[in-house]
């Protein structure tokens, strides 16, 4: 196996023996991570302007999240060798969405709207990396 | 309906990033995250693509709500991204905040590109 102590992957151990149970879970868990997305985008997304909040929100909420939950369970043996695939790569990963934000922002651009097609991906980006620092900050203090 | 369809697809998303990131990590030789990089920037250029099909044309609702909401939302992450620009910033020094730095801007910027390139192709003709 390559050590890569940046990827998240590898931390995680995602990339040896990937059993079927695994698998399960990270499906599981995807389902629901899209229909929670879905979800909070029904419920905040009424109009086109707020379609950018219903992203933003789910972004800065799994960062933190999963910040957490990677300083709290990741690699640990006492914890369930399921949790991570089912929280961290299923429901998280899924909840979260990079395909969309990149899609919006050059919507923005499309429609020459310059000052939100900028300050939106960096305010995404600036609020997601502190959401995440603060989240691993939580699940690894005792 | 809608719902189960985005549960499915979003499932069979989450699954496939699984399958994907744990491939390219292994493959290429790097301490950059490039597993969530290879599943962004293709999840990404499969939404510009979608974008480009969808504008200007009748496409079905429950087609967006599969390929779009549930299968490339499931696909493409966030949250991991962002953990893994923390953790490169965390592994050390000027070089670690360089390599968050790059790990937080080159996807960001590439994302957009590759939209647009989708969007490009999937407007013609």
């Amino acid at each position: 196996m390559v050590a890569s102590p940046l990827s998240v992957t590898d931390r995680l151990n995602l990339s040896t023996s990937i059993t079927g149970r695994r698998r399960f879970a990270v499906a599981a868990g995807g389902a629901l991570g899209a229909v929670g997305r879905a979800l909070v985008a029904d419920i905040v997304g009424r109009t086109d302007s707020d379609v950018l909040w219903a992203t933003f929100i789910v972004n800065i909420v799994g960062s933190f999240i999963l910040g957490y939950v990677v300083a709290r369970h990741a690699g640990r043996s006492r914890s369930s060798p399921f949790l991570i695939p089912f929280v961290g790569v299923g429901v998280l990963g899924a909840f979260t969405t990079f395909s969309l934000l990149s899609a919006e922002v050059f919507e923005l651009v499309r429609a020459g709207d310059w000052i939100l097609a900028i300050g939106y991906p960096l305010v995404s980006i600036g609020a997601g990396f502190v959401a995440a620092l603060l989240g691993i900050r939580f699940g690894g203090s005792k | 309906m809608t719902w189960v369809v985005v549960g499915a697809f979003g499932a069979l998303g989450a699954l496939t990033r699984y399958g994907v990131s744990g491939l390219v990590q292994r493959l290429w030789r790097t301490t950059f995250p490039i597993g969530t990089l290879v599943v962004n920037l293709t999840g990404a250029f499969a939404a510009g693509l979608l974008l480009g099909i969808a504008t200007g044309r009748d496409v079905p609702d429950l087609l967006v709500a599969a390929a779009g909401v549930g299968f490339l939302g499931g696909y493409s992450t966030f949250s991991t991204w962002m953990v893994e620009s923390v953790l490169a910033a965390e592994s050390g020094g000027r070089v670690g905040l360089r390599r968050a730095g790059e790990n937080l801007v080159i996807p960001l910027i590439a994302g957009v590109a590759v939209v647009g390139i989708g969007f490009a192709i999937g407007q013609w003709p």
